[in-house]
């Protein structure tokens, strides 16, 4: 009798076990409960979405490092790649850093520069089939700009007023002052535009599940296991011509060398970012391509330059810019995926960036400089880093290295992700404790404006929200605003010149490292695979793959 | 039986309280602010303020409490402030993955384990046993991430067998299983064998042999199931350990557990699901040392279940 009570609790264990094993990629939101692998064929529902070459497969598998915070592009702020995927915009930028236009066919600024024109493409339709029109714009921005219910962006964009509809297909957009950069700021996907009715529907909870989101894009989302898995159909009414396959899966592999692992062993088509390290073996491996592409951002360390910080003192800060040797750091660190060393405040794909060169390693300018700001024997500084950037806590300790060499000596603090992003918002001097911190910089806009203004003109709420390191110079504030309000590109890019100029050299805000790359590895059988620049992703709609 | 559960569910009231209690005033110590982990670098001030007032998180400490006891008491766990989903869907989405894979390596350590332990033991002191002692020393200290590679490096990409991404059906959950189940085979061969060892040596064994009895019923019959009770309470206590300490193992093999929701949650301070996922784990614990009691029943009769 007690053997078989024993024998029936372990049978209904292992039961448990097979049930729960079989259902445990599963959600409410998966379509296709019983999908045995990421790579296999999907349903014929699905394949039935649209048409695949012969001789091509019908489902793309992309492996990511990280899935999205949010569907709704006004609140999205971690991983924006999918949402270019579902969503579009009024603009958008080519695969460099060209603008173009994506649901508007052409557009116009009025004499004054006050009002912008769009006129929208006809016939464009949303997933569920209904038209895209001047409405649904209008109500996508009433929502990014209500003040009163702020979302992530409302401040980023206020440059904009109000939006007007004008008729079915044209809408103005009426600015609250003059700006530079409006057309690189409405490629930021906090603009792609939403359907009218969902908005009204769902409200704040926009892209919290897939019954939320209606977009123009050439994919439509049809579940979403947040942190696990998303899956795609082609929309076989995108605007933007022919979606090549089918079906796209994006798995979330957080762990680099699983990602790695998952297209040697043939589970995944593309992977985004694998492992440094691993990058020279992957590109000597059959069947595997690596594709790199030089992206907006850049890394670095930053200055404390509020006065308490012995990096107030601008020759303190040359003198640690001129004890660094960049090309033996980014050759030691990044050299298997191609970056290369700063040789601005800006990267080289951003509007008003100009060549500034290396600043190269000298360690008597260096040492002279310390002797002028009264540090003959060398000093101490902290310096804060992280790992959520690539080799961060390494460049660190090169740094480490480095300075010591000059007399600078550093105390390394390794910091958690929460601390890190916590740091960089609502500190005072007195609570912010490092004298360097690492810092990612570049600007999606792929215009200087967002990469500089918003990070260094001097703030006087007195925490450290924006302007992490409070920087304050008077003639960079100066150049900064006089180019937010510029409407001439030519003399825009002069007053960035000399504003870098100050940034990088004169009067340095951080030590800017390196360029960084987008790099993504493919199996030799993916076709028609292109990066972009501004978003860091990629134009999946256009890629197919052998089979 | 029945009596002796409700009796358990009741201690497991203010055991949830004080836990609560304790968890949700130790997260806001730790530095950070899960607004500005959710908005990102870069924030405006006024959306930051705007999402802290929406999110109730302008409050009092202890206001925040009891709305969130009061929820509770409703079922409800809140919204996760990073994925704006409710926490209880984010957990039940991820609870199943982890309870499959810690079934399932319990199951396979206990099984291995036991005929490992007993072997040790009814060898004691020979070739056999040393040899099974060094081998669960080595599957103890082998960390699970390095496991998990290298199971994945030679089923997956070498051999071909399994795959390492995900867990869409049983053949995905092979490698992960393997990683923990091989800790835990280290661990159970142990327990079982030090047990074993203990009941082996007493008298009424003793008088067995000298009665007749074959082997076989002595090793099965008499010993191991007196030896069964400290290897029941360590399975069950690994069981716990296995629900949210299976984190590194999630990741090597992308598999969205709660585990990772639980370390994610508490890098992006993500207060209501940091509450949450503890809670849902708790009571899950509990839950399986009370079934874990109900078995001493089972193994050994003079033990009630009161």
């Amino acid at each position: 009798m007690k053997k078989r009570k024993i024998a029936m609790l372990i049978s209904a264990a292992v039961c448990a076990s097979v049930l729960l094993t079989a259902c445990g990629g599963g959600s409410a939101d998966s379509p296709d409960k019983t999908a045995q692998g990421a790579a296999e064929s999907p349903s014929n529902e699905q394949a039935a979405a649209g048409e695949v070459a012969e001789g091509y497969k019908d489902t793309l598998v992309v492996a990511a490092y990280g899935d999205q915070d949010s569907m709704d592009p006004q609140t999205n702020v971690k991983n924006d790649k999918m949402l270019r995927l579902v969503y579009n915009s009024l603009l958008t930028h080519d695969e460099g850093s060209g603008i173009i236009g994506d649901l508007a066919e052409r557009w116009e600024a009025s004499e004054d520069n006050m009002t912008w024109t769009f006129y929208l493409k006809k016939g464009v339709k949303f997933h569920n089939g209904k038209e895209l029109t001047a409405k649904d714009v209008k109500a996508s921005y009433d929502r990014l700009l209500d003040k009163e219910n702020p979302v992530r962006y409302t401040e980023t964009m206020d440059f904009i007023d109000h939006c007007d509809i004008v008729d079915d297909y044209t809408v103005n957009l009426v600015m609250s002052r003059l700006y530079g950069a409006v057309e690189a700021s409405l490629c930021l996907h906090a603009n792609m535009i939403m359907d009218a009715d969902y908005i009204e529907q769902y409200g704040h909870d926009i892209g919290i599940d897939v019954n939320t989101i209606n977009g123009t894009g050439p994919y439509k989302l049809l579940s979403w296991d947040q942190d696990e898995q998303m899956t795609f159909e082609a929309n076989p009414e995108y605007f933007g011509g022919k979606v090549e396959t089918p079906n796209l899966i994006v798995q979330v592999i957080p762990e680099a060398s699983a990602r790695t692992l998952a297209i040697e062993t043939g589970q995944v088509d593309i992977v985004d970012r694998p492992q440094t390290e691993d990058v020279p073996r992957l590109m000597e491996t059959e069947g595997l391509v690596v594709d790199m592409k030089p992206g907006y951002g850049m890394h670095g360390f930053q200055f404390k330059c509020s006065p308490d910080s012995i990096c107030s003192d601008t020759r303190i800060r040359q003198a640690i810019s001129y004890a660094l040797d960049r090309h033996a750091i980014i050759d030691a660190l990044y050299a298997p995926i191609g970056e290369t060393c700063a040789t601005s405040a800006l990267s080289e794909e951003c509007f008003g960036y100009t060549n500034l060169g290396v600043i190269e390693r000298d360690v008597e300018k260096a040492k002279r400089l310390m002797a002028e700001a009264g540090y003959p024997d060398g000093f101490s500084i902290s310096l804060m880093t992280y790992n959520g950037y690539n080799k961060g806590v390494e460049m660190a300790e090169i740094i480490k290295a480095q300075l010591a060499e000059v007399g600078i000596e550093v105390e390394i603090d390794n910091v958690e992700s929460a601390t890190f992003t916590a740091s960089l918002s609502g500190l005072t001097p007195e609570e912010f404790k490092w004298d360097m911190f690492i810092m990612g910089m570049g600007s999606q806009t792929l215009d200087a404006d967002e990469g500089l203004r918003r990070l260094y003109v001097t703030d006087d709420s007195g925490v450290n929200t924006n302007n992490y390191g409070f920087y304050s110079n008077a003639e960079v504030d100066r150049l900064l605003e006089a180019a937010a309000a510029e409407m001439d590109q030519e003399k825009r890019h002069k007053l960035y010149d000399e504003a870098c100029r100050i940034l990088y050299i004169d009067d340095p805000v951080a030590v800017f490292m390196n360029n960084r790359n987008g790099i993504y590895v493919l199996t030799d059988k993916v076709e028609g695979f292109q990066q972009k620049v501004g978003s860091g992703g990629a134009y999946l709609e256009k890629v197919r793959v052998r089979q | 039986m029945i009596k002796f559960i409700g009796k358990r569910v009741l201690q497991m009231i203010p055991m949830l309280l004080i836990l609560t209690a304790v968890v949700f005033f130790m997260i806001h110590l730790i530095p950070g602010d899960p607004v500005t982990m959710a908005l990102g670098q870069g924030a405006g001030k006024s959306v930051i303020e705007a999402e802290r007032v929406r999110l109730g998180l302008d409050q009092p400490l202890y206001v925040q409490y009891a709305k969130f006891l009061g929820n509770l008491l409703h079922g409800d766990l809140g919204k996760s402030i990073s994925t704006h989903k409710p926490v209880m869907q984010e957990i039940l989405r991820r609870y199943p993955a982890t309870l499959a894979l810690a079934v399932g390596s319990t199951l396979v350590s206990t099984v291995f384990g036991v005929v490992f332990g007993i072997v040790a033991a009814v060898c004691h002191g020979k070739a056999a046993d040393n040899i099974l002692m060094v081998t669960s020393l080595i599957s103890i200290s082998t960390p699970a991430f390095f496991l998990a590679i290298i199971l994945t490096l030679v089923f997956s990409l070498y051999l071909g067998w399994f795959p390492s991404i995900g867990l869409k059906s049983p053949i995905y959950a092979v490698l992960p299983v393997m990683t923990l189940g091989t800790q835990e085979i280290g661990y159970v061969t142990r327990i079982t064998r030090s047990a074993m060892l203990d009941v082996i040596n007493q008298d009424y064994i003793r008088t067995s042999r000298a009665r007749g009895v074959s082997e076989a019923v002595i090793v099965f019959g008499h010993a191991f199931k007196n030896a069964m009770i400290p290897v029941m309470t360590a399975v069950g206590l690994r069981f716990g350990s296995l629900l949210a300490g299976a984190t590194l193992t999630e990741t090597v093999f992308a598999i969205p557990g709660i585990g990772r929701l639980t370390v994610d949650a508490v890098l992006k301070r993500d207060y209501p699901l940091i509450q949450g996922t503890i809670l849902v784990l708790a009571v899950t614990f509990v839950v399986v040392n009370t079934i874990v009691d109900i078995l001493y029943t089972v193994a050994d009769p003079r033990i009630k279940a009161e």
